[in-house]
């Protein structure tokens, strides 16, 4: 084994974390090693890539239930390939060594399906760079019959047009419905493999969006007219697929454990997918509808089996909302009873600014106060409402007040600036704010982070515009006079980091052009402040003459034909552009698990009801 | 109980750092369902300890590990099951018991014995292998030496320089080819002060004229104890065993 011998032997005693390039983790499967050569023959072989670096991708669920799902299957083998750090790639650029598997260190090349997980914008110049070292045409159009399948999910699907050309099908929503019938339809045409044919037929899958077999018309203004569908047979609109029943869907039991220590290093127990709390900046609020959550007995019996087969010391519980769980202070009961006397900690991460969530996380963290985290967003009552945060005021000083009495003694406070409708006041109510909170107990730690907002495909706030670079600037600014006092700190992100993230969340496939030419001048690893080179983008975009203001800081008219209307989440726009008005009068949608519907159209898109563990057994039916 | 175990260290496990064999072995022992005793406090621990660590990249046939457990265990169960739950590169070799009152593998160990192989080539168009007496020579003059410098890297970013001529405890040829040398040496490590095999390399290689050398590759063979006033060298294994006796003996 060429690959082998020079990884060992030449480069990975010259790079850092080796760990990173080593696919033998406890629980990694080597189907390839150990199966037949007539066997592995009729397998089909996909890559499971993530555009970032192990730490980060081993920390992600999604990728996990895949490898699990995949690998169940017998006629299926499903490795990992992960970005390699720019010091890896220099060296294996030096060797001429192509982008190869973790765990049978194979090519990526020879594979039949290579699929990207698109978790976050900054991470695409890194499937360009994956895809060159892999020696893959980047360009969907300059693939042939003899190239892996390029296929991509997650997140930054749901806006896919700035990706169309590299990509060869999407795969919208949830990738654990979809996934085996992209590989049954692979397997069903492969023998008679014709690109274009198999890409026209993985296009009639449910879910499945093949970019190519879509025209893209523009209008006089340069705006979009629409994107259609070039041949027939295909949807005009694609639409997204869901896990209705949760508590049988597949989930992995055998978890890879990494030897090197990963960013989330523990057991991720999912207890629930969607939120229906309804902040209007928030994209998985809308695209992960209905909420679905996992029973209790399912949970404790997940639990146990993933206790027992990986050796892991943490259960982090996950969800969008864990506090929002109907029976969560049943389950952490159980979960305490059950893991305590084993020194088996349980962690809960994305809790409310309410005292409710504190006395959720005392009850779970008896002894160790690392510290908690509060996200009110905005510093005024009046912007909360326009975002529809539900959090007042007197919530979180109240939540501040019982984790204080708890024992922590530092806290951090998440703000985002630049939100529709902004105003001074509401900045200078991010100061005053985070003073009040540092007043409650002498010697609290208060850090203040404050993110910049990024108008999001398929949101509410989908219409609005980003604030200029320059407003940005003049903001931290001011907020860094502002946000002062004792015990408290600041901390901002990258203005033009955000501003090209503002980009290509709304882009439209024109930008393209631009991504090539960004990764070609260099650009990788952009969310990486180190390796992020803000004059190559400008660069990049002056060379594919794009203005990129003309996606970032533009308001759309609520009539335009957005580069995702063909996207459907299930949330209907009609929906959005009513939470959109109602943001600009301050006026609020309460939860609809609480409260009436508000007609977000997703249950009779989907013919499903949320499902509430409380209310199993119950009417729901 | 408290188990003292020889584990190798091979393959992909020779790119583990000391701090990810920690947490491996942890996670390991809790997959093995062993029953791991912890430390008392605000933030118990799993009672294992290991002997010097190992720098990443380098093989080894001779680590040791220090795991206490509640309640009393068959060895060969033990090795079984620790086995059974490790990842790739990571097997048990022995395993001996130790009583509650025997000093920590990190302060008894104080010797590592290691096998180091050397490319080299002749500067120039011409390759001239290096004789075995000439070779033979070299090593000889280099423990001779009253004083050797090399410098360290050590906390805070600082450096250090260290004497480490007359440290060296034993370095000899094992293999002599045409191209490549395999030598093995006897180096101090732990508490009393540490040589690195590579230190030992470059200082002896460097000063022969006309070659170029690198590590092919570094294996760590064994750890020892000394005993007896630095007249007995012997494996933890075998101080277990003569502490055992000295125990039923007294």
């Amino acid at each position: 084994m060429i690959i082998k011998d020079k990884l060992y032997n030449k480069i990975l005693p010259k790079v850092s974390k080796p760990g990173r390039y080593l696919g033998f983790e406890w629980n990694s499967v080597h189907k390839k090693e150990r199966g037949g050569e007539e066997e592995n023959k009729n397998r089909i072989k996909i890559a499971l890539a993530f555009p970032d670096i192990y730490e980060i991708a081993m920390s992600h669920l999604g990728l996990k239930i895949l490898y699990h799902i995949l690998n169940g299957r017998d006629d299926v083998v499903a490795e990992r390939v992960f970005a390699p750090w720019v010091d890896m790639e220099a060296l294996m650029r030096d060797e001429n060594m192509p982008l190869f598997t973790l765990e049978s260190m194979t090519p990526v090349r020879e594979f039949d399906i290579m699929g990207f997980s698109l978790q976050y914008e900054m991470s695409f110049t890194n499937i360009l760079n994956m895809l060159d070292m892999a020696g893959i045409p980047l360009f969907t159009q300059e693939r042939g019959n003899d190239d892996p399948l390029i296929i991509a999910g997650g997140p930054c699907a749901f806006n896919p047009e700035p990706l169309a050309d590299f990509i060869d099908i999407f795969v919208i929503g949830e990738g654990e419905e979809v996934i085996l019938e992209i590989i049954d339809e692979y397997k069903r045409v492969r023998s008679t493999f014709n690109r274009e044919e198999l890409l026209k037929s993985l296009a009639k899958i449910p879910g499945v969006y093949v970019p190519s077999l879509y025209t893209v018309s523009y209008k006089e203004d340069g705006s979009l007219e629409g994107i259609n569908p070039r041949v027939s047979g295909i949807p005009e609109r694609i639409t997204r697929r869901i896990v209705k029943d949760i508590d049988n869907a597949p989930y992995p039991k055998d978890l890879i454990v990494p030897t090197i220590q990963v960013v989330h290093d523990r057991i991720a127990l999912e207890i629930g997918r969607g939120c229906t709390r309804g902040c209007r900046f928030c994209q998985a609020g809308m695209i992960y509808r209905p909420v679905r959550e996992r029973n209790i007995e399912t949970l404790m019996s997940l639990a146990e089996e993933i206790e027992k087969k990986t050796g892991y010391e943490e259960i982090s519980l996950l969800s969008l909302s864990c506090a929002d769980y109907s029976r969560i202070e049943e389950l952490i009961r159980e979960l305490m009873d059950g893991y305590e006397g084993k020194e088996i900690s349980i962690s809960l991460p994305s809790l409310r600014a309410d005292a409710f969530s504190v006395a959720l996380a005392r009850e779970v963290q008896r002894v160790r106060k690392t510290g908690l985290t509060f996200a009110p967003e905005a510093g005024t009552q009046r912007l909360r409402n326009v975002i529809n945060k539900g959090v007042t005021e007197d919530d979180l000083l109240k939540a501040i007040d019982a984790a204080v009495e708890a024992g922590w003694q530092n806290v951090k406070l998440y703000f985002m600036m630049g939100l529709p409708t902004e105003t001074y006041q509401d900045l200078a109510g991010t100061g005053e704010l985070a003073r009040k909170v540092a007043k409650i107990k002498k010697g609290l730690a208060v850090t203040v982070s404050v993110s910049i907002f990024v108008p999001k495909a398929h949101t509410p706030f989908q219409w609005v515009a980003q604030d200029t670079i320059s407003t940005i600037t003049e903001k931290i600014e001011f907020l860094k006079k502002n946000v002062r006092g004792k015990g408290i700190t600041f901390n901002w992100h990258d203005a033009q980091l955000s501003f090209l993230e503002a980009v290509f969340a709304r882009g439209d496939r024109r930008l393209s052009t631009v991504l090539f030419q960004a990764w070609k001048m260099g650009c990788t690893f952009d969310s990486w402040s180190e390796e992020f080179d803000y004059s190559l983008w400008e660069k990049a975009f002056h060379k594919s003459g794009i203005e990129p203001t003309y996606y970032s800081n533009r308001v759309r008219d609520l009539d335009e034909f957005l580069p995702w209307d063909h996207i459907n989440t299930g949330v209907s726009k009609a929906f959005l552009k009513n939470e959109f008005e109602k943001a600009l009068q301050g006026e609020l949608t309460p939860d609809c698990r609480y409260d009436k519907c508000h007609g977000c159209e997703i249950c009779r898109e989907f013919r499903v009801k949320p499902l509430l563990s409380s209310r199993r057994g119950g009417d729901m039916e | 109980m408290r188990i003292w175990s020889k584990f190798s260290k091979t393959g992909p496990a020779v790119f583990m750092s000391h701090l990810d064999l920690v947490r491996v072995m942890e996670r390991s022992a809790r997959r093995a369902n062993l029953p791991i005793a912890f430390s008392r406090g605000y933030h118990p621990r799993p009672k294992l300890a290991f002997g010097p660590a190992l720098s990443l990249g380098i093989s080894s046939s001779g680590e040791y590990l220090d795991i206490e457990l509640l309640g009393e265990m068959d060895l060969n169960e033990f090795i079984f099951r620790l086995e059974s739950a490790l990842p790739k590169g990571l097997n048990i070799l022995k395993a001996c018991k130790v009583s509650s009152n025997v000093k920590s593998l990190s302060s008894l160990i104080d010797t590592a014995s290691y096998n180091v192989k050397v490319r080299y080539s002749s500067r120039g168009s011409h390759h001239v292998p290096l004789s075995y007496d000439d070779l033979k020579g070299e090593l000889i003059s280099f423990l001779e030496l009253p004083e050797f410098f090399v410098e360290r890297q050590v906390k805070g970013g600082k450096r250090r320089v260290i004497n480490i001529a007359g440290l060296v405890e034993g370095l000899k040829i094992s293999e002599h080819r045409s191209e490549s040398i395999l030598l093995e040496m006897l180096l101090p490590i732990g508490t009393r002060g540490v040589v690195r095999p590579e230190e030992v390399i470059s200082a002896v290689f460097t000063k022969i004229e006309g070659i170029e050398f690198e590590i092919a590759n570094i294996h760590r063979n064994e750890l020892f104890i000394t005993i007896q006033d630095g007249r007995r060298r012997i494996s933890p294994i075998e101080y277990s065993f003569i502490v055992l006796e000295n125990l039923s003996g007294s």
